[in-house]
């Protein structure tokens, strides 16, 4: 008789647990975030946050609320206070405008990693104008938060280094004192260009790049898409190429892949990056002929002003490099990573670039 | 089997259950927080624990089949004196509330971060003490049979996690781990053992050394079952997280399971409710096998013949201990009775158990060729 009565009490309490008394909401009661927009207010020490919420009634999915703080955890609770019970589990994009980006911005979200119920898979993204802005666009029934993160994780590789960047990978790259960089997103009216990674609504027009230090510089959307073959497979960019007559022959990447290793000489660190690209013809001008050494010559160019560029000013995360020395060189890396920028600055580094042009559905 | 020591006819535990009683003891290697494992010379120094542990267990088992001992407190009894048994499995009681404790703690912290955000502290703790305590009331071998059940229900859903986080894994982070560095501090390398932390109740289940057949293959196997998940575990997160990440992360693995999206399946981040329902098992059998072994040391104490009296014992006790981690530094007091109890357990009281069977064995046998 006791060990029933003793058998009903724990049930009565474990299941305490698992409908969650205490927490017990209504499903009117909350508010599900689907993006946050940040923004730098005019008075430079708040933040304007912009929350992109579920609606479920009305022509829109979507509403936005604005919110002025000087953190994210104070915007929430003031959210809380006048809209009811906060959820996270459908963030998919946290947006910084392009003052915010510039900012020390880690320390302002960095209450979304703290978060336990926070979805770690959202995108994160920089905007060409205001994120609030951005976000209120009417990009038909749903919502820009949705149709940036469906682009981004489009592109999306799940492992190792990859072009778009989630909080989890944020966390990561600080926790490892590694460089990361943005995807910089418009809409198609807000762009002064067109770019190469097209959803009908947002394209991605570049890059904010950061080193451990914070904000380094910005790509261009051809460098974007050149920094995409150090990353992951690229399967998407277009690869021009002047022949002897001087006409423009231009190439779709079928399948790259990009090989990095990294050695230390003389206490430097010393790069050799190995890249091979399979490319179709997309557009063949009368006359034209195709040569590998010609697009060779020309993407060694490219991305060798890209590696220039990167040494110089942006730093060693658009090529991925700081992430090879760490994982092949980890107790050199973590004893230099506070002077890695200067060591990147006067490293030397080894490109080769191999192409194979597919004609008639088979490489040569 | 050590509460079947007061039948008359001794019946032996099928391997099974006694395999399922020691992985869950370890909560299948899928250790809850341990930030400070997550170093580069992390993996051979728990190679040398692997080697160190399962030696020490075999010794357990060889010991009880040489004594053939029909518990814990008969072996202990023979081999240390009375008092001194007395003592040593007193001093293992508070070890077992500790390590229980310290599970229900961590528990309670993971469930509170990413369940039930609310929830008061103590209600929690109590539901997963409390539940803890009816399983371990019912005795030893209906708790082996829920432990072997839920090892059936909860070790595909282990294997599918883990396979689906070693498909994610970036193999170049998890070949940092072959670049190792010396250990810098041989203290901080103990609290390493936390992976392996509720193995050593095994001796509280060997019975006695007329079933060492079927006793040894159990052990070892449960043993390689705990260190390959917990490897690979291990692996999965340094492979997801990297080194550093994975060290400033409260709960890596819930944390893993959290990003697993496989082949961009929206679907599978979902991982998390998976993996909570694993640790929350987990949890709950191995606290009630901690508690089932501190009853069986403070019963040894009294000179009981039952341990379910302790019941109303020791599960307050486990409850008070959970709950005052929350206060100051009481979660490292706890730590550190756990992390050195383990070691003089493992590395000091078995092998001396081991040590004096054998001279008690060969005194009794030197007796007989006289005789």
């Amino acid at each position: 008789m006791l060990k029933r009565f003793a058998a009903l009490l724990l049930s009565a309490l474990m299941l305490l647990t698992f409908c969650g008394c205490w927490d017990m909401s209504e499903l009117n009661e909350r508010v599900f975030v689907l993006g946050i927009g940040v923004d730098v207010s005019d008075s430079d020490s708040e933040y304007i946050f912009t929350f992109q919420t579920a609606q479920f009634s009305g022509n829109k999915s979507y509403t936005d609320i604005t919110v002025t703080s000087d953190s994210l955890s104070k915007a929430v609770r003031q959210l809380e206070k006048s809209c009811g019970e906060i959820s996270f589990e459908h963030l998919s994009l946290v947006l910084l405008g392009a003052d915010a980006a510039r900012t020390d911005f880690y320390g302002t979200i960095d209450f979304l990693y703290r978060e336990g119920t926070v979805r770690r898979q959202s995108q994160l993204a920089v905007s060409y104008s205001s994120a609030g802005d951005m976000l209120k666009k009417n990009v038909g029934r749903d919502s820009i938060s949705a149709h940036t993160a469906g682009l981004l994780e489009d592109t999306d590789s799940s492992r190792g280094q990859s072009a778009t960047m989630t909080l989890s990978r944020l966390f990561v790259a600080k926790s490892t004192d590694e460089g990361y960089y943005l995807p910089l997103i418009s809409t198609a009216d807000a762009s002064p260009v067109s770019a190469s990674d097209t959803s009908d609504v947002v394209t991605v027009v570049g890059a904010y790049c950061y080193t451990a230090d914070g904000f380094s510089g910005t790509l261009s959307e051809e460098e974007t898409e050149l920094a995409r073959i150090f990353s992951d497979s690229q399967t998407s960019g277009i690869i021009e190429s002047v022949d002897m007559n001087g006409v423009t022959m231009r190439y779709k990447i079928e399948k790259s892949s990009c090989v990095k290793t990294a050695e230390i000489r003389s206490g430097k660190p010393y790069f050799e990056i190995k890249i091979s690209i399979d490319c179709s013809l997309t557009e063949n001008p009368a006359g034209a002929q195709t040569d590998e050494a010609l697009i060779e010559r020309s993407m060694y160019q490219k991305l060798d002003s890209l590696i220039t560029r990167c040494k110089n000013r942006l730093g060693a995360s658009p090529l991925g490099l700081d992430r090879t020395l760490r994982q092949s060189h980890h107790s050199w890396y973590t004893s230099n990573r506070h002077d890695f920028a200067q060591e990147f600055r006067d490293c030397e580094i080894s490109l080769t670039v191999k192409c194979n042009v597919r004609r008639d559905g088979c490489i040569q | 089997m050590n509460d079947l020591n007061t039948k008359n006819k001794f019946t032996p535990m099928p391997s099974m259950r006694l395999y399922a009683l020691i992985v869950m003891s370890a909560m299948l290697g899928l250790s809850l927080s341990a930030s400070e494992l997550y170093r580069t010379d992390f993996i051979p120094l728990q190679v040398i624990l692997f080697v160190l542990c399962i030696l020490s267990l075999l010794f357990s088992v060889y010991a009880f089949g040489k004594g053939n001992f029909r518990g814990i407190t008969e072996g202990f009894d023979r081999c240390f004196s009375h008092i001194g048994s007395r003592i040593i499995l007193a001093a293992a009681a508070l070890y077992f509330i500790a390590q229980a404790s310290l599970a229900v703690f961590t528990q309670k912290e993971m469930i509170k971060l990413y369940l039930l955000t609310k929830t008061p502290d103590d209600i929690i703790i109590t539901a997963l003490a409390l539940t803890s305590a009816f399983l371990f009331y019912t005795g030893l071998r209906q708790l082996a049979g829920t432990a072997q059940l839920l090892l059936f229900i909860i070790a595909p859903l282990v294997l599918l996690l883990l396979s689906f986080a070693l498909y994610r894994s970036d193999p170049d982070e998890i070949r940092i781990l072959l670049q190792i560095t010396p250990p810098e501090d041989i203290r901080s390398s103990l609290s390493a053992t936390c992976a392996l932390w509720g193995i050593e109740s095994v001796v509280f289940f060997l019975g006695t050394g007329r079933y060492a057949k079927t006793v040894r293959p159990a052990v070892i196997w449960g043993f390689a079952t705990v260190f390959i998940l917990f490897l690979v575990s291990f692996l999965v997160t340094v492979g997801t997280f990297s080194l550093e990440g994975s060290a400033g992360i409260l709960f890596p693995l819930s944390e893993m399971s959290r990003i697993l999206n496989v082949g961009g399946l929206a679907v599978t981040e979902r991982f998390d409710v998976l993996f909570l329902f694993i640790q929350i098992i987990g949890t709950v059998i191995r606290t009630a096998i901690a508690m089932y072994c501190a009853s069986v040391g403070l019963s040894s104490f009294f000179g009981l013949r039952s341990h379910r009296c302790f019941t109303v014992l020791i599960a307050p006790a486990v409850v008070l201990l959970a709950c005052a981690c929350t206060v100051g530094s009481v979660e490292d007091i706890v730590k550190l009775i756990c992390s050195g109890g383990f070691c003089i357990i493992m590395f000091a009281v078995i092998p001396l158990f081991a040590a004096a069977t054998f001279i008690i064995s060969r005194r009794k046998g030197a007796k007989n060729n006289y005789a």
